[in-house]
């Protein structure tokens, strides 16, 4: 990744943070590449018997972003807006394949077996995507908390420093959260 | 206030208080809004769950959404359709991996019309090491060629420098989704299994481990030929093998695909061919998921063994067990036991163990067991000391061309050791002709014994023009093989070569040994026993008693031989002169005594064999005398749930059944039933004739509620285990309708006989069976009210059921006229 490249996602996070129209969609398109490039090389060292590890992903791509760029020492912006990008990704992804599902007829012979998500994990995604919806009304705070758990999978510390809040708060603010969502959800647990 | 913010409000309260004070809490804050309460209560519960099990799901959602987001997500800049790359043209995107994308290629250089898949690898990924194992899998690819194995054509790179394949174009199905298209069977799908199997040991053999076996890398063509793509993580064993290949990183192992990695993969231990035999294990239980009998579930068992030294040694030894499996044969995979090899001969070689020789008492449809144990105990003597001998003189002699094996310090199987000894003899025998030749023999004794008849037939051929040349034709040597392998052939099913071998070591033997050599006796017992098979009953009879006298002054290392003259003759002359064919056994039987002992097998199967022939003799004491004196010594020597015990046993039952001690007969079939289900599992044609004679037992007694689901028991293992055609599938069903008649069901008795003749018309017509079904059918129909058309076909029967000795009570229930 150029030093030009880093730059311009860099005022792209900043015109996410200010709501400027299309800034989320260019940023999407700046960022996607370099998560999915740090994906493809998981898969590659990843160890048999576990799946992609997203959350090394995202700190994988700060790192990158981040080497040797002082204005990149913001982590924090940077986690939240790649919790952003991912939720679109995978909201998106998981609305694509369930309208698929429903349309697709047969599907193409794949030589090297592609590793399918089940239809129930896109379906809990966009489950989770409609909670976020109602949970937002309540609390603003509380939808971007799950976002950086969920989408980034990031820890309750990070979370804090993404959101710029105290880890007790986002402790406190994660049970909340859990309660509407699992309420939502009905999610049991096993 | 809102309803939702206040049951927020008080939810968030309630968070940060301790857990007794949220009732309280929330009693004070809602007042008695029930609705309200609930509502907190609620999230409350949600919110305190113990922590961690949501954020694990997520988690694992998350990560396995990102892997399909990242293999089907479509990259319009890869497309490389329409272009020309080499002597290629780039033609429609078939398939797309985690790696590589697979494009359909046509040969555009115009030498001639080529098919074919052209494989890159994806753009953003040409890091060294995967562009080093790119041209791993070509160079690998190279130096395979194998029907089994896709081809490679090409190779090269983009402009771009990333590599690319031309490999062969498989048109075809991943072989789990053609074996369920095509609906194939158990043995279609062993047998592509054995292709693809055969595929991978042409790899091993050039030191390539896949290392990624799976259905997805198998493709099955419309013409049913298996070829087996992508090497993509392949490994070398020996980098040496290839010497321009580097060693692959720790990166290609990590490709694997989990649900297929073996343990020692998912450990990151030290990959070798093993792990190849554990996938090809795996899938191989897969495509035969819910439908493994035994023996293919002990193929897989092997095959996929945690650990990797007790799997099969090579992909060649998983086939060649693979073929026994279809081929009827004992599978290696199975524990060596003697028991279980005798079971698989029972079921191969009727003729040879007619362990179910059966007679019928149709009433109750007592299928008995008449064994002729003598050549079963042959075998059995057979693989004890020709295997100890074998083991003892190749393993523990310090003899210089069994260099310790290290294989042998853990426990390897009988056959295990064989191999080893049989590749050691053919490699460095050469120069020793006479210790050649009689190893073997002798090993294709051992084969022989545990009934691994190809190999023993192989090895026989081998050591007979060896003999030949080193004793000439007409020498002891040559007989013992040519009567080791007229046998063989015979016992495989090739009677006419057995016959040639045979008559010839006859032949031989006549010119070569004097008239008083032993060794002219066997070679007439020899014949004297195929004579018997092809059903020379003459010739048969003479031959055996003409060797039987022969050895009658040998030494008494003829004295099993002697034996197994003596018991075919018995069995020639059982139903022509019985008188003969006791004084047969009873001399079998003293000869064994002498010779090997009370407590000995062979005393105790002559025994069995003589107490049987005291039962039809009506001499009913003694009969049961030696029966209880011989069980006890099968029982230790073979084992309780062995089938030459249980033959025995059912022997006994048979004893009591015909003295009419019903209740000694009842216990003795309970108690083999309660063992055949042990050894041979529910759906087993023993286990059906053991319900069968239980039922029988009961049913003789009036017991009949208690016996017709012991009957259905037998006829539903019969219909699973018995092609549909045999007519022992009746014999339950005549029980059935019997015990119907007798409680007054004349509906269900007619139902029952007329299944029953049914399948007795097509299977066995105008016989004694079809009699007296149809005998069953016309009292059922009397019973029901129909008598004149009843009567009809009662008398309609009876010229059918005059063709044989229709045991009791049929003569008198058929209303047969007394002769």
């Amino acid at each position: 990744m150029n030093d030009a490249l880093s730059e311009s996602i860099s005022d792209l996070l900043t015109a996410v943070e200010r709501q400027e129209p299309g800034a989320f969609d260019q940023l999407v398109a700046a960022v996607y590449p370099e998560l999915k490039r740090i994906a493809h090389f998981q898969l590659i060292g990843e160890r048999p018997g576990h799946t992609l590890n997203t959350t090394a992903i995202v700190h994988e791509a700060f790192m990158r972003l981040a080497s040797g760029r002082t204005q990149w020492s913001d982590q924090g912006h940077f986690l939240r807006a790649a919790s952003k990008v991912m939720r679109h990704l995978l909201v998106d992804h998981a609305r694509q394949r369930n309208a698929k599902k429903r349309g697709d007829g047969a599907r193409a012979l794949t030589l090297e077996e592609s590793l399918h998500a089940g239809d129930d994990d896109n379906l809990a995604v966009l489950e989770l995507e409609n909670a976020l919806e109602d949970i937002r009304k309540i609390d603003p705070m509380l939808e971007e908390i799950i976002e950086c758990r969920f989408f980034a999978g990031l820890s309750v510390a990070e979370t804090a420093e993404a959101l710029g809040s105290s880890v007790r708060t986002i402790e406190r603010q994660w049970h909340r959260a859990r309660g509407y969502l699992l309420n939502a959800m009905e999610i049991k647990d096993q | 206030m809102t309803n939702a913010r206040l049951i927020d409000e008080v939810f968030t309260a309630a968070l940060d208080v301790a857990a007794e004070d949220r009732d309280t809490l929330i009693r004070d804050r809602c007042g008695d809004d029930e609705a309200a309460i609930c509502r907190v209560l609620a999230l409350l519960e949600s919110a305190v769950r113990p922590s961690g099990l949501i954020e694990d799901r997520f988690d694992a959602i998350r990560n396995r959404l990102w892997q399909a987001m990242l293999s089907d997500e479509p990259d319009p800049e890869e497309d490389l359709s329409g272009r020309l790359i080499g002597a290629w043209s780039v033609q429609e995107r078939i398939a797309r991996g985690g790696l590589a994308t697979v494009y359909k290629a046509q040969r555009s250089d115009g030498t001639y019309q080529q098919e074919a898949a052209f494989k890159v690898l994806r753009r953003g990924l040409d890091t060294d090491d995967l562009v080093t194992r790119f041209r791993t899998e070509r160079q690998i690819l190279s130096s395979l060629e194998h029907p089994g194995i896709a081809a490679i054509f090409d190779g090269g790179a983009l402009d771009d420098g990333r590599p690319y394949l031309v490999l062969e174009y498989v048109n075809g199905l991943p072989i789990d989704r053609y074996c369920d298209e095509n609906k194939l069977d158990t043995r279609q799908r062993v047998k592509l299994m054995i292709s693809v199997s055969r595929a991978i040991h042409h790899a091993h053999q050039r030191q390539v481990v896949h290392r990624d076996i799976k259905p997805s890398n198998m493709l099955v063509t419309r013409d049913g030929d298996v070829r087996l793509l992508d090497f993509g993580i392949a490994k070398l064993l020996d980098p040496l093998a290839l010497p321009a290949v580097a060693p692959l990183t720790r990166v290609g192992e990590s490709l694997l695909t989990p649900a297929y990695a073996s343990p020692e993969q998912k450990a990151g231990d030290v990959i070798t061919t093993a792990s190849d035999i554990y996938q090809l294990g795996q899938v191989l239980s897969e495509l035969l998921s819910g439908r493994k009998p035994g023996d293919l579930d002990a193929i897989v068992k092997k095959a996929m063994h945690t650990d990797p030294d007790r799997r099969y040694a090579s992909a060649d030894e998983l086939v060649a067990d693979l073929e026994r499996y279809l081929d009827g044969l004992p599978v290696l995979a199975r524990p060596d036991t003697i028991g279980y090899r005798l079971l698989k001969l029972n079921k191969r070689q009727p003729w040879l163990l007619p362990g179910l020789a059966v007679i019928l008492i149709v009433v109750i449809g007592y299928t008995v067991m008449l064994t002729r144990y003598t050549e079963r105990l042959e075998k059995e003597q057979r693989l004890s000391a020709a295997t100890q001998a074998f083991l003892i003189g190749l393993f523990e002699s310090p003899d210089p061309f069994a260099p310790a094996d290290t294989r042998l310090g853990r426990d390897i199987s009988v056959v295990d050791a064989l191999d080893i000894g049989q590749r050691r003899l053919r490699m460095e025998l050469t120069s020793q002709p006479e210790l050649r030749a009689s190893l073997l023999s002798t090993i294709s004794d051992v084969y022989r014994s545990l009934d691994v008849s190809d190999t023993s037939i192989a090895l026989r051929e081998e050591a007979l023009p060896l003999e030949r040349e080193l004793y000439g034709s007409r020498s002891p040597q040559v007989v013992a093989s040519l009567q080791a392998l007229g046998a063989l052939y015979t016992e495989r099913g090739d009677v006419e070569r057995g016959s040639e071998l045979l008559d010839e070591q006859l032949s031989i033997a006549s010119r070569i040994f004097d008239p008083d050599d032993p060794e002219l006796g066997v070679a007439e017992i020899a014949s004297g026993h195929h004579a018997n098979f092809i059903g020379e009953h003459e010739l048969s009879r003479t031959l055996l008693q003409r060797g039987a006298n022969r050895l009658r002054n040998a030494s008494d290392d003829y004295a099993r031989q002697r034996i197994s003259a003596l018991i075919g003759l018995a069995n020639r002359y059982d139903l022509e002169d019985s008188e003969r064919s006791y004084d047969a056994i009873d001399e079998a039987f003293k000869v064994a005594t002498r010779v090997f002992g009370e407590q000995s097998l062979q005393t105790a199967s002559a025994r069995i064999r003589l107490a049987s022939t005291m039962t039809s003799f009506g001499d009913y004491d003694e009969s049961e005398k030696n029966f209880l004196l011989a069980i006890p010594v099968l029982e230790s020597q073979l084992g309780e749930n062995h089938d030459v015990t249980l033959a025995a046993m059912n022997n006994l039952g048979f004893l009591y059944h015909t003295r009419g001690d019903l209740p000694k007969a009842e216990a003795v079939h309970r108690k083999i039933l309660e063992r055949f289900l042990n050894s041979n599992g529910r759906y087993n044609r023993n286990t059906g004739d053991s319900y069968q004679n239980l039922a029988g037992a009961i049913t003789q007694q009036g017991r009949y509620d208690e016996s017709i689901p012991l009957h259905r028991d037998a006829y539903e293992i019969y219909k699973t285990v018995l092609n549909d055609n045999h007519y022992l599938i009746a014999f339950p069903l005549l029980s059935i309708s019997y015990a119907n008649l007798m409680r007054g069901e004349g509906a269900a008795a007619e139902l029952s006989a007329r299944e029953a003749l049914e399948r007795l018309q097509a299977t066995v017509p105008n016989s004694l069976l079809e009699g007296v079904a149809q005998c069953l059918v016309g009292l059922s129909l009397e019973q029901q009210g129909m008598t004149e058309e009843g009567e009809a076909l009662v008398a309609g029967s009876h010229h059918l059921i005059a063709k044989g000795y229709a045991p009791d009570p049929y003569p008198a229930l058929c209303r047969m006229p007394v002769q």
